[in-house]
């Protein structure tokens, strides 16, 4: 299959997880809706074409590790789970609402063996990446993703990590931040801006891809481009802009208001 | 396990501990591939860890100067399938990277041995480096197991039992060159099983880390002249052996703890807990710093002042004694 085969199936995919996903927020009620629907198509090219994970195994390399600093949007994965039939999807609803339920708000491994970290405080993910990626890094023998939101990075030990990272050259290391702009209710910029990005991930000696985050194509050749720089002696960062809460007309409209809100049928 | 053998005060037997964690540090990483060691800040050339760092680049990391960085690669180097020990300097850990070693480390479930050291006053240095209330907060995080070795050889037998037995682990070290109560290198320790090291009926001591010391020269002295003080050397703090405790309160109702930290949440306050647990009239002396950040002081200074040195322990013994027998049967 060429790329672009491949890539018109991972759109088709995108809107598929997106559709489902706000179909079971609908069913439960809030959700960080906002993040999940940014960082949407990151995560499912990751799941459908570039990570080797437990829900699309190739037995004959070892499994790649996935870390979602940004916790608060793992229910976004729950919907990518159930599809690839890692969880039933009858029952992600029930498993969401029930007392000891599988599915809480925030990812946890301890009911959900496919996932590799359990997080929600921000700021954990991308030195836990990189100790992972370090480990591995000496066979080289698989990739460490970190999907951090660009809120988090006002925390100051994702730059703890990605200092080591750059130190060690971790190749392995790839995160990805989703700069949707927004923080929980107020622009990043207008609270502690973030400013230029791809200058200070330069700086700190990252390979850097500055995409849009919601174009597939784009999502897919910058993942490409890092897997074909295996190489190059450089973690890698794809700054993926993106709209918060894109798919979603309501929460497009007022991304301050989406980080965390209830879903209508009658808005899917 | 009587006072014969354990006779301080006879023959000060000294060991560098700094010396023996590096040493064995090196020694795990050297015989274990899978072994990573994560430090912080650097390693002076004459620590057996520096030559590591030159041989075993991929096993010996450093965090920088950064304990959130510090203890999140651990998590991730554990995630990865390795046994992971950290060394760092007690008291910015708890304190900086709390949220690390609660959420990476514990509620993850990856065994990583967090080794500290300079803890409680120890340091000396003034208030900003003190490690008052480690225990009190480490002891609120499930499922993490918390030592504070008497001695070295106590430390190097925990640090085997995480490598048989890799879980999240705290193990809470004061300053160098203290002396070894277990000179016998085969001495067993059970994790959660105190060390029950010198009978006594009249007034018992439990005490941790470096307070076994002291508690130890303060009860052989205090024997000489006709009391008979137990010490207990309550080395794992978590799990805590609760057992041990319930059965010393069954024999006396006289109990004094010494600790090197805060005598908010540590070993004190937990020997209490079991009090009132068990609906039992107790005296209790806790010693350790009281809640204010202490003074100034090297630590000699600073354990003479806080009562926490052998004349302190003495002090407070004599004390309860009078207290309970009255002044004619003063000792």
């Amino acid at each position: 299959m060429c790329d672009n085969e491949r890539i018109k199936l991972l759109e088709k995919k995108s809107q598929d997880i997106r559709k489902q996903y706000l179909e079971y927020v609908s069913n439960i009620g809030r959700s960080h809706v906002g993040g999940c629907l940014s960082m949407c198509e990151i995560v499912v090219a990751l799941h459908y074409e570039f990570m080797n994970w437990v829900g699309r195994l190739d037995k004959s390399r070892p499994m790649d590790k996935f870390i979602l600093s940004k916790g608060h949007c793992s229910e976004l994965l729950y919907s990518i789970y159930s599809d690839v039939n890692l969880l039933d999807r009858e029952k992600i609803v029930q498993e969401r609402i029930s007392l000891n339920g599988k599915l809480s708000g925030h990812a946890d491994r301890r009911y959900l063996p496919m996932v590799d970290f359990s997080t929600g405080a921000l700021g954990h993910g991308l030195s836990v990446a990189a100790g992972c990626a370090k480990a591995a890094h000496k066979d080289k023998k698989y990739n460490v993703y970190c999907v951090l939101g660009d809120g988090e990075l006002q925390e100051g030990s994702n730059w703890e990590g990605f200092m080591f990272a750059a130190h060690h050259k971790l190749e392995n290391l790839i995160a990805i931040v989703d700069r949707n702009g927004y923080s929980s209710c107020c622009k990043t910029e207008d609270i502690v801006a973030l400013q230029d990005l791809k200058s200070k991930f330069d700086a700190f000696g990252f390979d850097v891809y500055e995409i849009n985050g919601n174009s597939m194509r784009e999502v897919y050749n910058a993942l490409k481009l890092c897997l074909e720089n295996w190489d190059n002696c450089k973690p890698k960062v794809i700054i993926s802009n993106t709209i918060k809460g894109y798919g979603l007309n309501e929460a497009m409209k007022h991304p301050e208001d989406w980080h965390h809100n209830t879903i209508t049928k009658e808005m899917i | 396990m009587v006072s014969e053998v354990y006779d301080l005060t006879r023959e000060k037997v000294y060991a560098d501990k700094d010396a023996f964690i590096s040493t064995n540090l090196s020694k795990f990483v050297n015989e274990h591939e899978d072994v990573i060691l994560v430090i912080l800040d650097g390693v002076k050339k004459t620590n057996p860890i520096y030559e590591c760092i030159q041989t075993k680049p991929d096993q010996v990391w450093d965090s920088g100067i950064a304990e959130q960085n510090l203890i999140g690669l651990a998590a991730g180097a554990a995630l990865a399938g390795k046994r992971v020990l950290t060394q760092s300097y007690g008291p910015f850990l708890t304190l900086r990277a709390l949220e690390q070693m609660y959420l990476d480390i514990a509620y993850n479930n990856l065994p990583v041995c967090m080794i500290v050291t300079s803890t409680g006053v120890s340091a000396g240095e003034g208030a900003t480096h003190h490690t008052l209330m480690d225990i009190a907060i480490t002891r609120c995080i499930p499922g993490m197991t918390i030592i504070a070795p008497s001695d070295s050889y106590q430390m190097v037998s925990v640090m085997k039992e995480y490598m048989s037995n890799p879980r999240p682990m705290y193990i809470r070290c004061s300053k160098a060159n203290e002396p070894l109560i277990y000179r016998d290198r085969e001495e067993k320790f059970e994790i959660g099983k105190a060390k029950k090291i010198k009978e006594g009926r009249d007034i018992v001591i439990i005490a941790t880390g470096v307070g076994v010391k002291y508690a130890l020269e303060a009860a052989q002295i205090l024997e000489k002249e006709g009391v008979n003080i137990g010490v207990i050397d309550m080395f794992t703090l978590k799990p805590l052996d609760i057992g041990c405790i319930k059965n010393v309160l069954k024999n006396t109702n006289n109990i004094i703890t010494v600790e090197d930290h805060g005598c908010i949440g540590g070993l004190g306050t937990m020997v209490e807990e079991i009090i009132a647990e068990e609906k039992l009239i107790c005296d209790i002396r806790k010693i350790g710093i009281p809640d204010e950040f202490a003074i100034n002081g090297n630590e000699k200074q600073l354990y003479e002042y806080y009562k926490l040195d052998t004349l302190g322990i003495i002090e407070t013994c004599k004390k309860m004694w009078r207290d309970r027998n009255g002044e004619n049967k003063a000792i």
